[in-house]
């Protein structure tokens, strides 16, 4: 067989592989659509504004009600020492 | 004609193949490092676009509007007052005032989000919610001192409350207060609930030791959506020093809050162009003798300028092809299957309470447009100039 062939191949692999992710990708958005709307019900209930994904810092486990953030902004001087402050991008 | 053409770039391919395999070493190394950098690039990406979407489906129910009252640029307790005031703005559908802030549990370190609800009741059995009630009888009148609040699964967990139903929070001035746990919030919705305590607003202005007439802030209703932001400006008008959050201001948070102009992304991006960079000096730096010779000798049996840029064309683009269907599938492996464990420390941070990360990754053309546009276009732009020079080589002069 051409060398051409098997490099082709390889990359219809890699392509199936793709495919078979991106389908089970969509199964998994199905299945999360009705949790999605329990959520939505909940936040309308309670007025929850912000996703539970960190919960170390207050000004990313609320990062749209915050206090703005600011360099130095708990004391003059201090710096970000938050691992997760470098995940998100700052409020403006 | 197109049959001759398919063919002679066939050809080609083959003997670019060939010519790879002859340096299996070093070009595998190029793949495999090009692969990482993809794979890194395509996992962030991934990520902190299934984490914005989720955002922003999830958040199209928040309040239309958030009062908080600022002091010196920071958050403080806003007077209950400001709703007498709220009352007389027409368009106003509903005003909730609202306790909430942090209890940080020094047993072991976690933060919990407070929430008191003047809606809260435990008859309330909020239907449409998932909340598994205990079967358990709410506490009774001789139980007064007991404030029923629902938690949130890690918080219940962090707890280690097992089957019972009562703990005590520290107030500030360290004496203890009671609750009993009437629900939990269930698992499926923890990407909002993980770390939450609700309870009625009398018991979160007792554990938090709040003055009577102050609460933490106000959620407003809006009739008509489209006036959200003229309500809103008329709030910022009536009410010295607050903040004015709308609905549309949240989402737009979310909408920038993951990018690339984070601390980690710039990394990545770092990461990326670091190894282009080096790819390029490397590709650029000049043939190999055994190069050199490869081409005098394609040069001198008849391959014309063209054949040998076509040649060195499809070395790269077979480095590129390869590298990027490797990285790229194994990030959607990472993300989809190991829910981006290699992010995940950095995700979470020192969070002790760690709710579950598992998202709904989704494909964007837009986000495969650009990782293969900073990535494979790079590469191949890096490559033109040295395969130029590698064509125009005399026979003469290496053979």
């Amino acid at each position: 067989m051409r060398p051409c062939l098997y490099f082709f191949i390889v990359l219809i692999c890699c392509l199936a592989a793709q495919l078979v992710l991106l389908q089970k990708a969509q199964r998994r958005a199905e299945a999360a659509f009705s949790d999605e709307q329990q959520m939505l019900n909940l936040s309308a209930r309670f007025g929850l504004t912000d996703l539970c994904v960190a919960t170390d810092a207050r000004y990313i486990r609320h990062l749209s009600v915050t206090d703005p953030l600011a360099p130095y902004m708990d004391h003059p001087g201090a710096i970000e020492y938050f691992p997760t402050g470098s995940f998100w991008v700052p409020v403006r | 004609m197109v049959s001759y053409y398919l063919g002679r770039q066939a050809n080609i391919l083959d003997y670019a193949l060939g010519s790879l395999r002859r340096r299996a070493g070093r070009n595998s190394a190029v793949v495999i490092i090009f692969a990482l950098v993809i794979f890194l690039v395509s996992s962030f990406s991934l990520l902190t676009t299934a984490l914005r979407e989720s955002a922003l489906r999830l958040l199209l129910s928040v309040p239309d509007i958030t009062i908080q009252q600022m002091s010196a640029g920071r958050q403080i307790s806003l007077a209950e007052s400001a709703v007498d005031e709220l009352e007389k703005i027409f368009g106003i559908k509903e005003i909730r005032p609202r306790i909430w802030g942090y209890y940080f549990d020094e047993t072991n370190g976690a933060n919990y989000t407070v929430i008191g609800d003047p809606n809260f009741s435990i008859q309330e059995q909020l239907p449409g919610l998932r909340i598994d009630y205990s079967s358990e009888p709410a506490p009774g009148p001789s139980e007064s001192g007991l404030s029923p609040v629902l938690l949130g699964e890690a918080v219940r967990n962090n707890l280690d409350l097992g089957d019972r139903r009562r703990f005590s929070l520290f107030r500030p001035d360290l004496s203890l207060k009671s609750f009993v746990s009437v629900g939990a919030f269930e698992s499926s919705t923890a990407l909002l609930t993980a770390d939450l305590i609700v309870m009625d607003l009398a018991a979160a202005r007792d554990l938090f030791a709040i003055p009577e007439g102050e609460v933490t802030d106000i959620l407003v209703s809006v009739a008509n959506p489209l006036e959200i932001e003229t309500i809103a400006g008329k709030i910022d008008g009536r009410l010295d020093g607050v903040r004015v959050l709308t609905k549309e201001r949240i989402a737009k948070t979310y909408r920038v809050a993951f990018g690339w102009r984070s601390g980690f992304g710039l990394a990545c991006l770092i990461g990326a162009v670091a190894a282009f960079i080096i790819l390029a000096w490397d590709r650029a730096t000049g043939l190999s003798p055994d190069q050199k010779r490869e081409v005098g000798i394609l040069r001198a049996l008849g391959w014309q300028v063209e054949d040998v840029i076509t040649l060195r064309f499809w070395e790269s683009m077979v480095i590129c092809a390869l590298a990027f269907g490797f990285g790229y599938v194994l990030a959607w492996i990472h993300v989809l299957y190991f829910d981006a464990l290699l992010f995940r420390p950095v995700l979470l941070g020192w969070s002790v309470l760690r709710p579950p990360v598992s998202l709904a990754v989704q494909f964007r053309l837009t986000d495969l447009l650009i990782i293969f546009s900073l990535s494979v276009l790079p590469y191949l732009a890096a490559t033109v100039v040295p395969a130029w020079r590698s064509a125009t080589i005399r026979p003469d002069s290496v053979v």
